[in-house]
This record gives C-alpha cells, structure tokens and sequence, in this order.
C-alpha cells in the first residue's frame, strides 16, 4: 500500500543528479514530496525532524559514504526504507550494502528502475516492519501469559495424545505435589498413584465424563504431596476433539485451594456451632426480613410461642401470632421491626398460640446481610421474675401493712387511755351533778344528754381499746365449738329465713386459750357481716376444724395445731381493690347506721390478741370468705371450772329492745349481741306492741326505752302485761326514777336504768333476771 | 343513782383514793363520800403510802389508778401488800387491764376496772369488797 504523497529524504551532493531523480519519479507517476540534502549533517537533522516513508542516498559524498548514511538511517528511522542512488558500484558492494540492510540499489545510469524500485522498498519495509512487531506482540502475550499463570499460583498440564500416558506438567506442578522439577515422569497413572485414594474414582470418572460426552472438566480432589500434608486441589481442562467427535489432546491447570476449603471448612463448623447455640438458646431467638416473613424459629420460640417452624418460617410475622388480648398492636412485631443496632431490652407481653400470655424482656437488634436488613428477637421468659416481684410487692405491701396497723394501734391505744380519764371526769362528776338537780327540769335534761353522750364516747373507746390490742383479754381455755355453735344458734333465731345456714363443727378436743366473750363477739360481728352482704338472702356457711400447721405454711403462723374456722356468705363480695382495707379501723362499706367501721378492726385485734391469723377471700359478687386460724391446745381437766365462769354474762335469750332513737337502739344491739343474745329492734312502741301481741313467746325480755311519742315505755309495758303477763320488762329512762315510781307497780317491768348506765349493767342484770327469775 | 340498786351505803367505811391526776381523786373523794364513805384522798404512790402507813386504824380498801409517776399502781399495792396483806385494792386504769398484769402477783388486787366504769362499777365492787 503506497501513501498518495509520499515524502522522501534524499541525499546528494550533485545537484543535476537530484533533479534527474526528482524527474523520473514525478514522471514515472510517483507522487511524491522530496526534500534533497547535499551533506550528512543536513541529513542527520532532517531524520531527527521528520518522518519520511523512503531515504534515497547517493553512496558517495564529499563527506560521508553510504555506510555510514544507512547506519544513522537505521538508528533514526529504522523502519524507512533505504535505496541506494549511486553511481557504478561493484557486485560486492552491492551484495555487502544489501547485507547491511540496503532495501535496494538502483543505478544512476538506470534511473528508470526507481519507477518500480520505490513502491517495492516501501511494500518490502512494512512487511518486514509487521513481521517484526507480530514476532513481538507473541513474545509479549507469553509473558503476559506466563505472569498470570505464576500468578494465580496454577499450575499447567498437557496431555498432548489423550491414547498416551505421557503428560507434561509445568515446574509449578511439580511444586504443588512437593517434588523437585522432573522428580517424577509425568504420566497419568503417575498423577493416580499421588491422589488421595477416596477421590481417584471420582478424578477419573470427571476425565471420562468431558472426553466422551464434553462435559465441562472441573474436579476437586485431595493429595498429600510428598511432605505429607494434605492440600487440596482444584483442576480444570479442555480437550480438543477431531472431525470424527474423538478427543485428541487435553491440557488444564492445577490450583491449590486448601486455604479456600480450610475457610470454607471453618465457616461451616461456626455455623454448626452457632445453630447449636441458637437450638439449644433457653430464649426464644426469632428472626424476620424486612417484609416481617419469619427465617429463625428456634426450638425456644416454639416453646414459648407454641408455633413448630413449620407453622410459621416463611410467614408473615405479625399475621401468625396471636396478639394479646388487651393490646391494640403486637408490640413484638412493632419493636422488631423497628429495630436498629443494638436496642436496650424492653418488657413486654406476647401471647402464645392459645392466647396465653407470657410475660417477656425483648432484646431487639438488626443486621445486615448482603444490604438486607434482618430484625433479630431475643425474647426471655420473665414470668418467674415477675412472680418474684409480685410477691416481693405483696410482702412489703404486708409489712407496711402491718407497720399501719401497729402505728395506729399504738396512737389509738395512748389517745384512748387518755381520753378515758378525761371522760371518767365527764362522766362522775355530771352524774353528781346530776344527783343534785330536780328531776324534770330543764339543766336536768340538757345533762342528761350530757352523759348520754359521755357514754357512747366510753363505748367507743373501749373498741379502740380491743382493737389496738391495748391488754384486757382474759386468757381462759375456750372450746371454740360450744362458742360456735351457740352464737349460730342465736343467729340462727334473728336472722331472717332467706339466710340459710350451713355448719360444719368438727368434734374438738383442744381448746383455745383466750376470752370466750371475745370469740364470741368475733363470730357474731363476721356473721353479721355475712348477713349484711346477703340483703336478697343466701346461705351462711361456717365451719371449724382442727388443722396442723407445718413449718413453712402460708399463714405464717409458727407450726402446731391450729383451729381453723370458716365464715363464708354468698353475698355482694368485697372489691378487690378494698380487700386489704377492711381491718383497718373506720373503713366501712356500710352506712353509717349499720356500722361503725370498728367491727372488722376489733375482730383483727382479738385473733392477733390470740396469736392467731384471720384472711379474707373473695371476688365482688361471688361472696366473701373470712378464715381464721387460732393456736390450740390439749384441754386440761382443772380448767372447767374457768370455762363455766366466763358464761357468767352471756346469753342467748331473745330480747325486744324499744327506743325511738335509732343511733340508740342499734348500739344497743349490738353491744348485746356481744354478749350472745338475740335482740329485734323496734324503733316505735305500737309497732314493738304489734309484735308481741303476734308471737306472745317469742321473746324472752323487753328493754323500752320510758320516753316515746304516742306511747310511754310505762304504757308500753302495761299493755304488755295484757299479752304476755309473765315477760320481764327493763324500763330505761333519761331520768331518774326507781320501781316506786307512778305508773310502775303493776306491768311487768322489773328494773329501771338509767340510760346512761344501761350499757354496763345490763349484762349482770339481765343474767340476774333470767336466772333469779327477776327478784330484785 | 348508781347507788340507787347497790347501795346499803358505804357504812362509814374508809377508803383511800389514789390518782395522780387530782381531778379524778378529788372526785373519786366526792362520788365515794355521797355514798357514805370516809374518804381520803392521795395525788401519787408516795403520799398514798405514807398515808397508808401513817393511818391510825389503817384503812379498809384502796382504789388507785395505774399509771402515775414515781410508783405505779401495782407498785403501791405491792407495799401495801407488805404492810397490810388483807387490805383489798382496786385498779383503776385508762387501758383494759386483766388480772394477771406483771407484778399482780404480791398484792391483794381484787378488782381491776376501766376508768370510765367507776363511777357505774366501783359502788357495786366496794360493796362486794368490804362485806
């Protein structure tokens, strides 16, 4: 390929001889651009200056022979051709010119042959200047071949005649199998006897497999090289089949991959050693993708959760799980999907397959695995904490409790020792004052109401008293069964019909040690109680039995034998939240009329006075059950006599008790009750009439009150005597009077008291009645 | 009144009243003395007993109150105890009292009464007292 123009160097001393060149070519049809020089310098710089496609030289100059033109030539230019111009020449410089790298030579004398001596140089120049170049580009590709071969650490082999044993294996091999380069022919049945025996077959089969039916050849297979280390080897191949479909030759590489199989070796025991752990985790450990599917479920979850992994891997998270009853949103989800990093652990409440809820401590974290993002759950189950807790919470509620009571007790039991001597100064000296006024007038009754008041004050104290436990318990041996049994019988006549009740007494040897009076009064006030909680009736049911207490008992009462008594109603029940309130003193349920709120307080006094424990159990509207438990004892034969006497001031006689003041009559009940009798309260003396003259025997003593609108306690009691001629009356008065007085002789009434005195003498008084038949 | 059912009077019989809050001896004195009593007043367990001692044909029953500085009421029917064996006391209290209080033991306690019950009670234990 000749360029359109080309450029040409020519050097030549003569110019005449320039121009005849100049002109052949141009007349030959060369196009051509020539730049004529005359000397070697000019020369020179025009090759360091410009590129030329052809150097056309004259062999002699005045300063340089063509030798020495070709040598600069060939170092400037060494790929532009080189024609000599020259005069006659001999045949050996010729030859020699030609051997030193002359492209050619035309004659002077023979100018015309440039024409075709030109476009061949060129054409011969570049062939040569391509050949050169390929012989280098071959040499640099095998070394970059080389480079990547020693690079990759590889190893090469070639089987050149897959019908022969000979092979070739390059150095690197050698090295692989840690021989010395050579130290082995290298056969194929060679390289057999060096695999490790479990891996020959498979080497073999891998080689059959790609010469007959091509598939691809990569194998990996173990050896100890010669040093006995076990390395493992990774080889490829390729064969190359003939026309008619048989492999001639197969070469390949070799490659050490022990490191990558110790790797892969390493990840797969920390994996099995991780799933061992996640297994074995007591937590529950769950993990979820960004789109909530379930991809951990360890044994733990199922546990907790009740879901196998079969049930929920795959599934959406929150979709599968129940949620606890009383959350809006699954928390669990909400905390894990949610999570970055390292969270700070969280308690919460799941719920398992059957809605069971389980309290738990979340510690919720994220990771991320190939730019997903994972949440992980570590859930613990904290019910045993909570418990723990819970309990903790009810002791130390306990402890404050009982802290309050003691507090409370100690206060109330000072206030009311002090109060009591001021009120023993009310009430003596307004009684002899009382003496020194004229019955009827006016300062007479305004004291009256004095001392009227000055003792309920003193009624009052005295529960303050019993409940602070401030001393005054007889401790006498008790049979609490009689003490039951009796205080259920007196029930039994004034409770109404729709109370049922239920007793089961066990016969009971032991006795109590304590104030039959006062266990008397902690029945009467529990099953009064009861009755108040049953307003539509219901069934009472109370029962003793012996019981024995163990070392560590949930009463926390000292092990020993114990009698356990039962007071169950069927009624309205007590509020959770009030449960634990209604011992203390002044709490109350009830108006103000049907109690004081000392009730409850008193009867935790007695029992802690006795050593013993009272719980209250129950649920609003599903009754209420009081448990007391009280140490007991053999009984011993001496102490019957103290047991007849402490019977001295109870009763279980049924009483009318009359007084048109209502605050009155219902302390007045109640203080009698204390003491076992039955007492019907009429707050009108016609109506207290009606009912006697309706059941003239149902009572066994009238206390009326003298002073009430319509009818007087005197006309009350004379119109008695009609009814019932052998019914004792007690006449109760805010004055001063005695049996002498008017109206008096003739009815049944058998004693006058003062109001102000009623309360103490009664007792006495009326077991003096009963007993003595009334005889003053 | 509340003699109106125990009382055959007092008789002249001598009682010595012990409180240290002199109101509440004082009345006891008054109450006891309508009631036909003889009696003499102390305001604390000292003087009670250097009366008690200093009495010329002793006295026939002492009622004190419990709790008074110095010596308290058991305390003084201990002495008395010592001195006078057969003398019945009765204590008087602002708490609820038992009979077996600590130290009750060495004395000739009969009777042991809220403070609030004595002007209702005591007529009625003097009585049975000093039979």
């Amino acid at each position: 390929m000749i360029p359109p123009e080309l450029h040409i160097l020519h050097i030549e001393d003569s110019d005449l001889d320039a121009e005849l060149v100049r002109f052949t070519l141009e007349n030959g049809g060369i196009p051509c651009d020539i730049c004529w020089v005359d000397n070697f310098p000019a020369f020179v710089e025009e090759l360091e200056t410009n590129r030329y496609d052809l150097i056309l030289a004259d062999f002699s100059l005045p300063d340089c022979d063509g030798y020495k033109t070709l040598a600069v030539a060939q170092e400037k230019a060494p790929q532009t051709p080189f024609v000599l111009v020259t005069g006659a020449i001999g045949e050996e410089l010729a030859i020699d010119s030609i051997k030193a790298g002359v492209t050619d030579y035309v004659l002077k004398s023979n100018l015309v042959r440039l024409k075709t001596a030109v476009p061949r140089a060129i054409e011969e120049a570049r062939a040569s200047w391509e050949k050169r170049q390929a012989l280098a580009d071959l040499q640099l590709s095998e070394e970059r071949f080389e480079l990547a071969v020693k690079g990759s650490g590889a190893g090469l082999w070639d089987w050149s005649d897959v019908n022969e044993e000979q092979m070739w294996w390059s150095p690197r091999i050698y090295e692989l199998f840690g021989l010395d380069d050579g130290e082995l022919p290298p056969t194929r049945s060679q390289f057999y006897t060096l695999l490790h025996p479990d891996d020959v077959a498979e080497a073999k089969a891998a080689i059959r497999r790609h010469l007959l039916e091509r598939v691809p050849y990569d194998v990996q297979y173990r050896l100890y090289n010669k040093q006995g280390k076990l390395i493992w080897l990774r080889s490829r191949g390729k064969a190359i089949w003939d026309a008619n479909g048989q492999a001639t030759r197969m070469a390949g590489y070799l490659q050490d991959i022990t490191g990558r199989k110790k790797a892969q070796e390493e990840r797969r025991k920390l994996d099995e050693k991780y799933r061992a752990i996640i297994k074995s985790a007591r937590d529950a450990i769950v993990m979820i993708d960004a789109a909530g599917l379930v991809t951990l479920w360890n044994p733990a979850a199922e546990r907790m959760l009740g879901f196998s992994p079969d049930e929920i891997l795959g599934r959406v998270l929150h979709e599968t799980i129940m949620r606890p009853a009383d959350q809006q949103k699954i928390c669990l989800c909400k905390y894990l999907q949610g999570a970055r990093k390292n969270e700070a652990a969280v308690e919460l409440t799941v719920a398992d397959k059957n809605g069971q809820q389980v309290p738990v401590e979340l510690t919720a974290s994220a990771v991320f695995q190939d730019e997903q993002w994972y949440g992980i759950g570590i859930l613990r189950d904290i019910s045993e904490r909570k418990q723990a807790e819970q309990r903790q919470r009810d002791l130390e509620q306990q402890l404050r409790q009982t802290q309050k009571m003691e507090a409370i007790g100690t206060l109330a039991g000072g206030i009311a020792h002090d109060f009591n001597n001021i009120l023993a100064s009310i009430l003596g000296y307004a009684a002899m004052l009382e003496k020194q006024l004229s019955v009827g007038s006016r300062q007479h009754r305004d004291l009256l109401e004095v001392l009227n008041a000055a003792d309920r004050a003193k009624l009052l104290v005295r529960q303050i008293l019993t409940f602070s436990r401030q001393g005054g318990q007889e401790k006498c041996p008790v049979q609490v069964g009689l003490i039951v049994k009796e205080a259920l019988k007196l029930l039994r006549a004034s409770l109404p019909s729709t109370i049922e009740i239920e007793q089961s007494i066990a016969p009971i040897d032991e006795v109590v040690l304590g104030d039959a009076t006062q266990i008397h009064q902690v029945m009467m006030n529990l099953c009064t109680n009861a009755y108040h909680a049953m307003p539509k009736g219901g069934v009472l049911r109370v029962s003793l039995q012996k019981t024995d207490l163990g070392a560590a008992n949930f009463w926390q009462l000292p092990a020993g034998p114990y009698l356990e008594l039962q007071v169950c109603d069927t009624g309205t029940g007590i509020e959770a939240a009030i449960l634990e309130r209604i011992f203390d003193p002044y709490f109350t349920t009830k108006d103000a009329e049907t109690g004081t709120g000392l009730g409850l307080s008193m009867v935790r006094g007695i029992i802690d006075g006795l050593q013993g424990k009272i719980s209250v159990a129950g649920r609003l509207g599903e009754g209420t059950t009081f448990t007391i438990l009280l140490p007991c004892r053999l009984f011993v034969e001496e102490e019957i006599e103290d047991i007849m006497e402490v019977t001295e001031v109870w009763g279980n006689e049924h009483i009318l008790l009359v007084d048109d003041e209502m605050s009155l009559v219902v302390v007045g009940k109640e203080y009698l009750e204390d003491f076992g009798y039955r007492v019907t309260i009429q707050t009108g003396s016609s109506a207290a009439l009606r009912q006697v003259q309706a059941e003239p025997g149902r009572f066994d003593l009238v206390i009326t009150d003298l002073t009430m609108p319509h009818m007087t306690g005197i006309e009350l009691a004379r119109e008695l005597k009609k009814v019932a001629p052998e019914l004792p009356v007690i006449l109760c008065s805010g004055l001063q009077m005695s049996l002498d007085s008017e109206g008096v002789a003739g009815t049944g009434i058998r004693q006058v008291l003062l109001k102000t005195e009623m309360f103490d003498r009664l007792p006495t008084l009326l077991r003096m009645i009963f007993t003595q038949g009334g005889d003053d | 009144m509340c003699a109106e059912f125990f009382t055959a009077g007092g008789g002249g019989k001598k009682i010595l009243y012990v409180d240290d809050e002199e109101s509440l001896a004082l009345l006891g004195e008054e109450f006891l003395s309508d009631l036909n009593y003889r009696v003499t007043c102390a305001f604390g367990g000292e003087q009670a007993l250097s009366l008690f001692r200093d009495a010329e044909d002793g006295f026939d029953l002492v009622v004190t109150d419990l709790t008074m500085p110095g010596m308290s009421g058991i305390q003084l029917a201990q002495e008395f105890y010592r001195i006078s064996p057969e003398t019945p006391v009765i204590l008087c209290s602002g708490h609820l009292l038992t009979m077996e209080e600590e130290g009750m033991a060495k004395t000739n306690i009969k009777a042991v009464l809220i403070k609030t019950d004595v002007c209702v009670k005591l007529p009625m234990l003097l009585e049975k007292y000093l039979c």
